[in-house]
């Protein structure tokens, strides 16, 4: 019994040894940076630039890190106080809690930061609480739309619609034709926001955002039409839109089962995959019946950030110099489907003709669900007002009275400091 | 042996436990400066509606859950201990879903309810069959389904290995005496279970208590929140809503909720056992 208590206490021992001595001797003269990346998309092309880098600079080893569900892995992290060298996120509200508890360095110093288009630019400023710093250089930039099906669109003489009268009739037309008109994927309810975004960006007051923070409007002030036509668009969806993930989704538009596709410019290399013969484009969702307010909405997808006291900042640095240099942006926009957020770059891929020229202009709105509280579950929210709507679509006008104001509950509620 | 895994133990458990205990007593977000609140996380848990709504859920889904294993468990076992023919290779398939991971499971049941299910009921013109139940307002019995068809196995199990224990004799004694059919099964077979029953209620309302694993890969808590179970509200808000701390808190109630929860079902079942012996 003695030997046997022995051994185990060896064994524990042994392995702890084995655990901690896991350092590997080759890399022990090369100066380690790691890259936190929380896009499963871009995983690809970001490795190919590593190793790019590395082979021109033998001395620096660069460890990529791209986790499924990366804000919770990011997060835990901070917990322990494990703070990635350089982290490469999208601009939402992981962006604002970060700057704004000190967790990055301020970067509105250095040199790559004077190429940034000023849209995007401003878009993160917005983010952040102190509006003369900078804690991340804006990438590439998404853009949220209608992705259509342009033979499908051709074969009917279908205009691209330029108001929300015209898009309702696009999608009235189609059914007349028995074609489902759009493909909704609400089983995966961040598909709703995507729905909800330019609907809000686009009707809601400007103001809106700013003054829910302080409390001088509400939510339900803003939001009754683009909640109208959310219901709106429900009609128009295939019958099990609720039953319907993002994957099952994308392989059915890809097959040609519908016309329409309301998602994000990250969903077209995803339906290319699906079908690489289909011809796809995207226009932007028009909300309102007045063109001029229709905007693009667009948000900063990538942007790179550095954290706060981190060791080796002179190689971060360089790193994301190399990235942002001229060749190496533009692979990435043509790889991604994304835009730049660097001037000078172009996207000029078919599929994305009819927003390019509104991004390249500035018409552009932000997500607004990057303004949001952490913790505020829009997408749930919106889930759950797909759900009444399927069960009584009789009530709507309850429905979204109910949903209002739940909403402007949970904002209320979503940090409980 | 019993040091060593002590230990482990010790250090991969019972500290990062109390480390939870501590926090909820804190404001901790996750990350940043933190302070102490006292019981100010505990007293706001009672007017959360998120909350509220993830343990009504859970609890319907526990109990029915667990109706549906035990009941359904019983009547395999007694099949599965009958003489008929193939009965090893019987048990192997019944045993088949415990091996599996439960997510792997979720992950199946999710294309059969999304595909195989709505392409029968279309076909058969079976309106209820004819979408995906995990979208509905009936998404909820789509788990329960699944978690049932899983667990079943280890249930199943239990009450196989208890009805080894009873000797045959008392079937024979019983036999003489007339008794047959149900009455031999609610006379003979079930009190001497008794012990097997009560191991049963207790593990499987423990784990449908703490479902989590069927739930993110089926609905992930959707449609809105209709299948948020406490577990997956703890792990969604305590981690990406910034509410670690609070979030504790909700995992020492239902550390409680848990343990006092087997604990009445012990004592209420182990004296249903005293009397039946």
């Amino acid at each position: 019994m003695k030997s046997l208590k022995l051994k185990g206490v060896l064994a524990i021992g042994f392995s702890l040894l084995l655990l901690s001595g896991c350092s590997s001797k080759d890399s022990s003269d090369k100066v380690t940076i790691e890259v936190f990346n929380n896009k499963s998309e871009n995983q690809q092309i970001m490795k190919t630039f590593i190793a790019e880098y590395e082979e021109k600079n033998p001395n620096v080893h660069v460890v990529f890190s791209s986790p499924p569900d990366a804000g919770t892995v990011l997060r835990t992290r901070l917990v322990k106080n494990d703070i990635p060298n350089i982290i490469s996120y999208g601009g939402d509200i992981t962006y604002t809690e970060l700057a704004n508890v000190g967790m990055l360095e301020d970067l509105s110093k250095e040199n790559f930061a004077g190429n940034i288009v000023p849209a995007y630019k401003e878009m993160t400023i917005d983010l952040q609480q102190e509006k003369d710093k900078l804690y991340g250089i804006p990438y590439a930039t998404n853009a949220s739309g209608v992705i259509y099906n342009q033979e499908l669109f051709a074969k009917y003489n279908v205009e691209i619609p330029k108001t929300w009268d015209e898009f309702i009739a696009v999608c009235e037309l189609f059914e007349k034709e028995g074609i489902t008109p759009i493909e909704a994927t609400y089983k995966d309810a961040w598909t709703l926001s995507s729905l909800f975004n330019p609907m809000a960006g686009i009707l809601a007051n400007d103001k809106l955002m700013t003054d829910r923070k302080t409390g001088k409007q509400k939510l339900a002030d803003g939001w009754v039409e683009p909640m109208e036509q959310v219901s709106e668009v429900m009609k128009h969806t295939q019958k099990d839109a609720m039953g319907t993930g993002y994957a099952d989704g994308v392989q059915a538009f890809a097959k040609g089962k519908a016309a329409m596709l309301i998602n994000g410019t990250w969903a077209i290399p995803e339906v290319q995959k699906a079908n690489k013969d289909m011809k796809v484009s995207l226009f932007a969702l028009p909300a309102s019946n007045d063109v001029a307010k229709n905007k693009v909405t667009s948000g900063v997808d990538v942007m790179f950030m550095i954290g706060k006291d981190t060791k080796n900042q002179k190689e971060s640095k360089d790193f994301i110099n190399f990235l942002l240099e001229k060749e190496q942006a533009q692979r990435y926009v043509d790889d991604q489907f994304a835009f730049s957020a660097q001037q000078g770059i172009k996207q000029t891929d078919p599929a994305l003709t009819q927003v390019s020229p509104m991004i390249e202009a500035g018409k552009v709105n932000d997500f607004i669900d990057h303004f949001l509280p952490n913790g505020y579950d829009m997408a749930a929210l919106l889930s759950e007002f797909a759900l009444e709507q399927n069960k009584a679509p009789e009530n709507t006008t309850k429905n979204i009275n109910n949903t209002l104001k739940k909403m402007d509950k949970a904002y209320d509620a979503a940090n409980i400091e | 042996m019993v040091v060593p895994v002590a230990i482990l133990f010790f250090i991969f458990h019972t500290i990062p436990f109390l480390q939870g205990i501590f926090y909820s007593f804190t404001n901790w977000r996750g990350y940043g400066d933190w302070e102490f609140v006292g019981l100010k996380n505990y007293l706001h848990m009672f007017q959360d509606a998120d909350i509220l709504n993830s343990y009504l859920f859970t609890f319907k889904f526990a109990i029915i859950s667990t109706i549906l294993v035990n009941v359904i468990g019983l009547f395999l076992a007694i099949g599965l201990n009958a003489k008929i023919k193939f009965q090893r290779f019987l048990k192997a398939v019944y045993f088949l879903p415990y091996m599996l991971g439960t997510l792997i499971i979720g992950f199946i049941f999710n294309f059969i309810f999304a595909h195989l299910v709505p392409e029968f009921g279309i076909g058969a013109g079976i309106e209820a069959l004819s979408v995906n139940i995990l979208g509905t307002e009936y998404a909820w019995l789509g788990i329960v389904i699944v978690t049932v068809w899983q667990s079943l196995a280890f249930t199943t199990l239990i009450y196989l290995s208890g009805l080894q224990t009873v000797d045959q004799d008392i079937y024979e004694a019983a036999d003489l005496d007339g008794a047959s059919g149900f009455t031999l099964f609610r006379k003979i077979t079930f009190p001497l279970l008794a012990p097997f029953f009560t191991i049963n209620m207790v593990l499987s309302a423990k784990g449908f208590l703490m479902a989590f694993d069927q739930i993110v890969a089926m609905t992930n808590g959707g449609p809105g929140t209709s299948t948020t179970s406490i577990s997956l509200l703890i792990y969604k808000k305590g981690f990406t809503g910034g509410q670690f701390a609070y979030q504790s808190a909700n995992s020492v109630v239902l550390f409680l909720v848990v343990v006092i929860i087997s604990i009445v079902q012990l004592r209420i079942l182990e004296k249903r056992e005293a009397n039946m012996g």
